[in-house]
């Protein structure tokens, strides 16, 4: 069975492993590149407050076609899962009960179990083989600049690590899961692809329920970064606050301005300082500035910091693993009993 | 003799339509059965339930012994309209043949392929369709098995192909002796080469038995108009046509009819087939005949 | 040394009417009465003829050994099945010659009546049939 498993998976292993292959090279041959700029900068040599130093690395590399590379690594591996989900996947059952060759594959001396079970392992592990092979290179590529920019935020975060190997895994399961059930490939193929794309937004919106959230609180600083908005006609003369997150949290979940009781921090501003018709405190915003400063107000911020990378990065793929299972399950409950 | 296939009060229904009803046989082994009836009477649904790719709704059947069970070596099925893998080569087949099945015979099968002049190179997919069902057989018969199974198998080839189909078939039947149950709706394939006979209609059984000894005691029967009951006991009337002043029945009767009032001659394996086919979709008629 | 390739082929008519096992048995008993086959001859396997005749194996056994019971055949195992008696003896195959140019006479002056092939075969076969009923008649 595995000689033939093999035999019918060739092209498409061939082709898929070829240009995951050319994908691997592309980035672990332009990395030296990138490290000479992260070096060029003065990036590499900085050792204290090298936040300058860090965005003019960020900033030189993004601007070649290194660029252009990093942006296509997320494309890579956020369109993996879909490309075998449709080419692998779906074909792999509906291929043979739409020619009919499931008919003459199980009148050979082997079970029904064993059949699927072997095509389902085999291209299942070559599935996952593949997908972390390009997911490595790609993480490894861009560790220098995910170390500036974070790797958990959410974009980045499914493009990176072991996460990709769980969604290309279980594109592939529900390809083969709705070709068994629809028969048709090119149906399956479709179907497949909106069950991905459904699955990967999913992803995006019911990830940060799978670690817990850290917070940071801190009073207004002086120096405090961010903008104020207000409506001088508002008798109530509220105020809004927006003061940029701190460099730890990656990916902000929440982020507020609360007073001492922990309410959210609304006004009334005084408009003597604050608002068109200030008078007090000096110049233009300086004045409202500093007299919000004084009003003993709190930032908090619920964040995913880079320190949950690995755990996330763990859990959403074992989620995925757990989904591909229980699909696959159910495909050999399916195949016992409900196919012809 | 021993059975190859014994079915109690099978059933098989698809949702609401039933496929096949009410089910009992008993095929003998050594026998090239043929399975006769018209398309959707539940013919491979009957052959799909023997080699396990399908579970029976209700009742049980027995295969060689056992109960069915998928991938069992000592089944070959050649499947409805002979699939095969279009993508691979002859020798492809042969090779995951040979993978997947213990009990496989490859020099009878490069024998095979050899001497129906293919070459093992060929892509499978390039193959007319009398050699693809020819590969689908040899894939079948290289397994050695007690009893091959085989659905439809000619019904879209030319006649040439056809021939040379049941020739390999016949051939392989002589040497091993293995047990057949071939389906067709065509019955001049099966005229010579079954000696048993299954007639499926409706998805019920209508006639079973050895072709010699059905052939021997169905006539036909010509004379002047008459009440198909007066013919006398131990004498079943399968079919009836009437004119004013004649009736042409198809009698199924164990002793002569030798009543001087008849005309009474044999029948041939096609017309017995076609009469227990017309009885089925007659079957009102022949109540209201009756009760005139 | 020719004598072992003297094999008759069998063939098979399906509108004939006539059972496959019939037709089989018939053509061994044609082939030993036209000299075909003589004492000593084979007759194909069994493989043989249903390979070359798309007919159940069964049906070739059953009449061999039909044509065994008439002691016209005998099986050797490992061998085959041999022609163990000619039908008709050798005067027999002498009377033929001169019955055959009657017949052709006979044939030549039905077609010069205008006959056709199909009003020769059926004038042919009722007089015979007539004949051999009237014989058969009389012996009885």
């Amino acid at each position: 069975m595995i000689w033939l498993t093999w035999r019918q998976f060739r092209t498409q292993a061939v082709f898929g492993l070829a240009l995951v292959v050319a994908v691997a090279a592309v980035y672990l041959a332009t990395r030296s590149t990138l490290l000479d700029i992260a070096r060029d900068t003065g990036y590499t040599a900085c050792t204290a407050d090298c936040e300058q130093l860090a965005s003019q690395f960020v900033k030189t590399a993004r601007s070649g076609y290194l660029g252009k590379l990093y942006q296509i690594a997320a494309l890579v591996l956020l369109l993996f899962p879909a490309v075998v989900g449709l080419f692998w996947g779906a074909p792999l059952v509906a291929r043979e009960l739409e020619a009919g060759t499931h008919r003459l594959v199980w009148n050979q001396s082997i079970s029904r179990n064993r059949w699927l079970g072997v095509k389902l392992g085999g291209i299942g592990l070559a599935t996952a083989a593949v997908a972390g092979l390009a997911s490595w290179a790609i993480t490894a590529w861009a560790s220098p600049l995910d170390k500036v920019d974070g790797w958990v935020t959410p974009l980045t975060y499914a493009a990176r690590g072991i996460v990709p190997i769980g969604y290309a895994v279980l594109a592939f399961v529900a390809g083969v899961t709705l070709g068994m059930l629809l028969r048709r490939t090119v149906m399956a193929m479709a179907l497949t692809l909106l069950v991905i794309v459904g699955a990967m937004v999913g992803g995006l919106f019911l990830r940060e329920q799978l670690v817990a959230h850290s917070t940071y609180q801190a009073p207004l600083a002086g120096d405090w970064d961010g903008g104020i908005s207000l409506s001088p006609d508002d008798p109530n003369h509220e105020i809004r606050l927006e003061v940029e997150p701190p460099a730890i949290a990656t990916w902000v979940l929440d982020n507020k301005v609360i007073t001492s009781t922990g309410a959210v921090y609304r006004g009334p501003y005084d408009p003597d300082y604050c608002g068109p018709k200030a008078t007090k405190g000096g110049d233009g915003p300086r004045g409202c500035r500093d007299w919000l400063t004084a009003q003993n107000l709190h930032q908090k911020v619920t964040y995913i910091g880079n320190d949950k990378f690995w755990a996330l990065q763990w859990r959403e793929t074992g989620v995925l693993l757990v989904a591909s299972s229980l699909l696959a399950i159910f495909c050999f409950w399916w195949i016992r009993r409900r196919v012809a | 003799m021993t059975s190859a296939v014994i079915t109690e009060h099978l059933t098989k229904k698809y949702g609401r339509k039933t496929a096949l009803s009410d089910c009992s046989l008993d095929i003998p082994a050594g026998h090239v059965v043929g399975l006769v009836g018209p398309n959707g009477a539940g013919k491979s649904t009957l052959l799909q339930l023997v080699c396990g790719q399908l579970n029976p709704t209700a009742g049980g059947l027995t295969v060689l012994g056992g109960p069915p069970v998928t991938g069992s070596p000592r089944i070959g099925f050649v499947a409805q309209d002979t699939p095969v893998y279009g993508s691979l080569s002859i020798d492809d087949h042969l090779r995951f043949g040979k993978h997947l099945n213990p009990s496989w015979d490859d020099d009878l099968a490069r024998e095979r392929i050899e001497r129906l002049d293919l070459d093992p190179k060929q892509k499978a997919g390039k193959l007319s369709g009398g050699q693809r069902a020819q590969v689908a057989l040899t894939l079948a018969i290289a397994k050695r098995p007690e009893l091959l199974l085989l659905d439809e198998p000619v019904a879209a080839l030319d006649p040439l192909a056809r021939r040379e189909f049941l020739q390999g078939l016949m051939e392989y039947v002589a040497e091993s002796g293995t047990s057949v149950v071939m389906s067709s709706h065509l019955v001049a394939d099966l005229e010579r080469v079954c000696d048993y006979l299954i007639v499926l209609v409706k998805s019920k059984v209508r006639v079973t038995g050895e072709v010699e000894e059905l052939l021997a005691t169905h006539h036909h029967v010509t004379g002047a108009r008459v009440d198909p009951e007066k013919l006398g006991p131990g004498r079943t009337v399968i079919q009836a046509r009437h004119t004013d002043v004649q009736s042409s029945l198809v009698v199924r009767s164990t002793a002569p009819i030798d009543d001087p009032a008849f005309s009474v001659a044999g029948i041939d394996l096609e017309d017995l087939v076609l009469a227990y086919m017309s009885e089925a979709a007659n079957g009102r008629d022949r109540v209201l005949e009756k009760q005139r | 040394m020719e004598w072992w390739l003297r094999m008759i082929e069998f063939h098979l008519d399906s509108r004939s009417g006539v059972s496959p096992y019939m037709q089989l048995i018939q053509q061994v008993r044609h082939a030993l009465r036209l000299g075909l086959l003589k004492e000593g001859d084979k007759l194909p396997t069994v493989k043989d003829v249903v390979a070359r005749v798309a007919i159940n194996p069964n049906t070739v056994l059953k009449a061999y050994r039909e044509l065994e019971y008439e002691g016209l055949v005998q099986p050797r195992p490992g061998l085959g099945t041999f022609v163990t008696r000619t039908l008709g003896s050798d005067e027999d195959l002498a009377a033929h010659e001169p019955l055959r140019r009657d017949l052709e006479g006979w044939l030549a002056k039905a077609r010069d009546a205008g006959l056709d092939d199909e009003s020769i075969e059926a004038l042919f076969i009722s007089t015979f049939r007539r004949f051999s009923a009237e014989r058969a008649g009389r012996r009885g």
